[in-house]
């Protein structure tokens, strides 16, 4: 059996690599493709080896991102993103662990999970694509939707104050938070990509140990 | 931030209100980062705060002991065996 190849020795891995051979489902338009573009565009900057990352998801348009990324995936039950993420970088630290998913399923559902996972800090990336709104099932307030806002479960318009995410996270001990918009996907690529090597590079240089979980709202 | 179309369509309304966060903002000054999250005149984006917090991995020590590599760690096992 031939030995097998070391990372460095292979042939840089383009954006477009990243990419499985799953079509997104999202609407047109939507503004996960540019998260999705920023990721492919992370990864590549990385050159992270497909076989040990894993990405990770719970249940919304946007947890269907790992479908669409040429790396190892695990979409969870609803709201269950980090409790699963955490799992298997305590299992395996040595795999790149990305966990993503909405607003919904970040901060409604899966709300007890986030403040948990910022007090224990593993090094993982935590992507919530924030869009105010539960789209997978047709339209319904969600934790950060304005107050006043209307749909069919609010027809007189929403009588809950929006939460405030980054508020929340810094709040809870988080060490990474930055946040980005999907009209500007070289930005995200940016925070998650150079933003994180960055940290990964202080670490293995052996300085004090960087963040962990981090946050793109 | 990832706008929905279909449903809630911010697209516009955001792009408007994004701006970046001031050069002069310190990533390590976590009240300036609280204070930047509050903001209701825009929407600042870029790195709020980053902090040397040690991981996870890095204080709990599974990181020498990854279950992939033997099972359950010895510490693990002995709390297991006194239950026996």
């Amino acid at each position: 059996m031939a030995e097998p190849t070391a990372l460095d020795a292979r042939p840089k891995l383009t954006a477009k690599e990243f990419k499985s051979a799953v079509k997104p489902t999202w609407c047109p338009g939507c503004g996960d493709f540019g998260v999705l573009t920023s990721i492919y565009q992370a990864l590549a900057t990385l050159q992270v080896d497909p076989a040990t990352t894993v990405i990770v998801s719970g249940i919304g348009c946007s947890s269907r991102l790992p479908f669409f990324v040429r790396t190892f995936g695990f979409q969870t039950a609803h709201g269950r993103v980090l409790p699963v993420a955490m799992g298997i970088k305590i299992a395996n630290p040595d795999l790149t662990v990305i966990a993503v998913g909405g607003d919904g399923d970040g901060f409604s559902i899966g709300a007890g999970h986030l403040t948990h996972a910022v007090r224990r800090n593993p090094d993982i990336t935590y992507v919530v694509m924030d869009n105010n709104v539960y789209g997978l099932t047709k339209g319904q307030t969600s934790p950060t939707s304005p107050l006043g806002f209307k749909t069919k479960s609010t027809p007189l318009g929403s009588y809950d104050a929006p939460i405030n995410p980054m508020a929340w996270v810094l709040a809870s001990g988080v060490s990474f938070a930055a946040r980005g918009f999907s009209g500007n996907p070289k930005q995200i690529a940016d925070l998650i990509g150079p933003g994180r090597a960055a940290h990964r590079l202080r670490f293995c240089s052996g300085d004090e140990p960087l963040p962990n979980l981090q946050q793109y709202l | 931030m990832s706008p929905c179309p279909t449903f809630n369509n911010t697209f516009d309304a955001w792009r408007e209100r994004v701006t970046a966060l001031p050069a002069e903002h310190d990533p390590s000054n976590w009240l300036e980062a609280l204070t930047q999250a509050h903001r209701e005149d825009a929407i600042p984006l870029g790195v709020f705060y980053k902090s040397t917090r040690p991981t996870l991995e890095s204080h709990t020590g599974v990181s020498p002991h990854p279950l992939r590599a033997g099972g359950i760690p010895f510490a693990v096992r002995t709390l297991l065996e006194a239950y026996r």
